[in-house]
């Protein structure tokens, strides 16, 4: 049997829900807390307060994705909300892990406590490469680290905000047992661990992220910002190389990603994000707001991303400005863009590609 | 489908129909077909409130190891790991049994529930206090959910397809380890995906013979074979050990005839690596999908019908030949679920003492896999027996 790994998710959130039961009946707690989960993807995608566990952001009203399932309290508070995936244990090493970001987000913004669940290290098995130690040469399996970027996110947002936006391994599956028994306990006003479950589920994050600094390598990031005029700006930001086909096309996904990207560095800092797509015309960004997608639909409204395109750039190098127009349409995975790229990174800055606000 | 047309269907498959005071008409099980049940379909079992399901914990490989250039892509679910990434037990018989003993005993009953569109489905723990307001004992219950919109329905025909193949002794099997990821075939490039069902027959199904796991006219669901134990008592006898030829029967599941493009794609798309030797639509309403080489499944009169093509097709031997040696050793890792983990241990210590390998404190799912996949099926199968 082949699933996707949502099925032992919820598998797991019930085995993890009984054991909370347990714990709570000898505190003679047996009623007011609810398990919300549904068989059906499609029950999960419903807001909260429709009786699903999607949650949207409360500044734009955009919808930021649902999740697994969820402990409340009379079935209306949500105390802990969990998005669980084993992707880290599927072969997703890199950004397709932050397809999901959004989701535990959306719990943490509205001031709930939001859980992602997956491995921080997973064993992804894979078609290359091979074990010495093992004999038969067809197994072989790479760890499927925990994107950074997710932690980091996780970290700052827990750190300067009401809601929190956890990470537990689901191969610690009694911290989240833990974590809901504090969380009913701290509500009915018992006394409780809440607090110090918490911090140690940050401590996790914090160990795991160590001294790395998110985007400290990246070749988008881009350090200095600069304005038509040749100001330096205020704010954060990156760029990106995807064209309209990657955003459009169902089979890929890179706008997910690409999302998440976004929200990392959007909660990272105070002032304006620019994302920069280096790639697309200002129709293409049209068609982008025209078709709604979660995605695009929380990056184009959010007052402090400001979305900028190719139309919005100025080279002070024709050259410069000849090759980015030149592999607008060409594929990027070809090794020979990585130069370009890094050269389009020292563009920004130095101040020779500059943005048009 | 109505609730009263899936009774129906369930009843000719020889199931008893209970007409229960409170709950109305209900399908009586005994604890290993109910078990297949809630493992193809997804029903809970209301050993708790919210209900506990079969399905989806017996995950070993992701993909078939021919679509992977002959590697086996594991992933966790009959065995777990733990967080330093040694091999744990997780739902393997004796777990199983430990935490959830109600699945593997009594007579069961299939409650269906009928689901309205726009409805919330998360109906378990009223349909649990209902049967406790009755005096009766919930854990006895299975909740089958029949969706208005027809989301149950696929689910459904998968089990019924496999009821119908285990009849004629084959190994059946719902959401088919394929190539989720696309493929590179003949100069094509085919997009991923995962086949509904499938009834085959391999290498290793003579051992389940001689054990009496499969028979000529009752074959098994293979999410059975890990807890197999916990249902049956498990014996040898070499007398009735036939050899077998492989044999790959694959099938699409669509709810309704407005699928019939759809399934026709995707059926065509797993017929182009050359590796089944039938094809089939599981349509219920679908009784010519007007492909000559793809054989329909579908139901008239409440009956679940089987129409095969006599067209052939080709088929790849060699292909077929690697894929009997990924399939058996994906049986021998299944039927691992029954034994205690001390005896899987064992078995991973005995193979690696054999190959002048160094015993380890903690052993990982791919010292498992090595264990199994280099260990010959009669010495498998010796130690499996003993154990």
């Amino acid at each position: 049997m082949a699933y996707t790994s949502d099925l032992r998710v919820k598998n797991i959130l019930k085995e993890v829900d009984i054991e909370v039961r347990k714990i709570l009946a000898e505190k003679e707690i047996t009623d007011r807390l609810n398990l919300r989960i549904y068989d059906e993807s499609d029950e999960d995608a419903l807001s909260w307060n429709n009786g699903g566990l999607a949650f949207s952001d409360p500044k734009t009203g955009r919808d930021l994705g649902a999740n697994d399932g969820a402990w409340s309290i009379d079935n209306s508070y949500p105390l802990i909300v969990v998005e669980g995936t084993f992707g880290t244990e599927r072969g997703q090493f890199g950004d397709g892990q932050l397809n999901r970001i959004s989701h535990s987000l959306g719990v943490a913004l509205n001031g709930y406590v939001g859980v992602t669940l997956v491995p921080y290290k997973g064993q992804s098995f894979v078609k290359k490469g091979s074990r010495k130690d093992i004999i038969n040469k067809k197994i072989n399996y790479s760890n499927g680290l925990l994107h950074k970027g997710m932690a980091t996110l996780a970290l700052s947002f827990s750190k300067n905000n009401t809601g929190k936006f956890l990470i537990v391994d689901p191969y610690e599956k009694n911290l989240l047992r833990d974590l809901i028994v504090e969380a009913t306990l701290k509500h009915l006003g018992r006394k409780n661990n809440f607090d110090s479950i918490v911090d140690r589920i940050i401590k996790n994050m914090t160990d795991y992220l160590g001294k790395s600094v998110y985007g400290a390598r990246s070749k988008q990031t881009i350090k200095t910002i600069y304005d038509e005029s040749g100001k330096t700006i205020p704010g954060k930001a990156r760029f990106y190389t995807q064209n309209i086909a990657a955003l459009t096309t169902s089979t890929k996904r890179d706008a997910h990603g690409l999302l998440g990207k976004n929200l990392i560095e959007l909660y990272s800092t105070k002032e304006n994000l620019y994302s920069i797509f280096i790639r697309l015309t200002k129709d293409d960004i049209e068609l982008l707001r025209n078709r709604r997608s979660k995605e695009f639909s929380f990056i184009l409204n959010n007052p402090k991303i400001k979305v900028k395109c190719i139309d919005d750039l100025i080279f002070t190098d024709l050259k410069v400005f000849k090759d980015v127009m030149a592999f607008k349409d060409k594929n990027l995975h070809q090794e020979s863009e990585k130069a370009l790229i890094g050269e389009i990174q020292n563009g920004f800055n130095a101040g020779t590609i500059r943005i048009r606000l | 489908m109505t609730k009263a047309e899936i009774i129906e269907v369930l009843a000719k498959l020889g199931y008893k129909t209970i007409q229960h005071k409170k709950f109305g008409d209900l399908i009586e099980m005994d604890a290993e077909d109910a078990f297949v049940f809630s493992s193809i379909i997804g029903s809970s079992y209301l050993i708790y409130p919210y209900g506990i399901t079969m399905k989806g914990r017996y995950e070993v490989f992701i993909h078939r190891a021919l679509f992977s250039d002959g590697y086996y892509i594991y992933s966790p679910g009959l065995f777990g790991r733990n967080i330093e990434g040694k091999l744990i037990e997780e739902n393997s018989a004796d777990m199983l049994l430990k935490k959830y003993p109600a699945v593997f005993k009594n007579k069961k009953y299939i409650y269906i529930e009928d689901i309205k569109t726009k409805k919330l489905s998360n109906v378990e723990n009223n349909i649990f206090n209902l049967i406790k307001s009755e005096k009766e004992d919930p854990s006895n219950y299975l909740v089958y959910k029949n969706f208005e919109s027809g989301a149950s329905a696929e689910s459904l025909f998968e089990y019924l397809a496999s009821m119908e193949f285990i009849k004629s002794g084959y190994i059946t099997e719902n959401q088919v380890p394929w190539f989720q990821q696309n493929l590179k075939h003949n100069g094509k490039t085919l997009q991923g995906g995962i086949p509904d069902f499938s009834a085959f027959h391999c290498r290793v199904s003579s051992y389940l013979k001689s054990l009496g796991i499969i028979t000529e006219n009752r074959g098994v669901s293979i999410t059975l074979l890990p807890v197999i134990k916990n249902f049956r008592v498990i014996k040898n006898d070499d007398s009735i050990k036939t050899k077998t030829q492989y044999e790959l029967i694959i099938g699409e599941v669509k709810s309704s005839k407005s699928s019939l493009a759809a399934a026709t794609v995707q059926i065509k798309k797993y017929g182009e690596v050359q590796l089944a030797n039938k094809l089939f639509t599981i349509i219920p309403n679908v009784a010519d999908n007007q492909i000559d080489f793809v054989g329909e499944m579908f139901v008239e009169n409440n009956t679940f019908k089987v129409k095969g093509s006599n067209v052939d097709i080709t088929i790849d031997k060699d292909r077929q030949s690697h894929d009997d040696e990924w399939i058996s050793n994906y049986i021998k890792i299944l039927l691992l679920g029954n034994l205690p983990f001390k005896k899987i241990v064992d078995f991973i210590e005995i193979y690696r003492k054999n190959t002048n390998q160094t015993l380890l404190e903690n052993y990982e799912a791919v010292h498992l896999l090595d264990a199994v996949i280099m260990t010959q099926d009669k010495y498998f199968f010796e130690y499996f027996i003993k154990n």
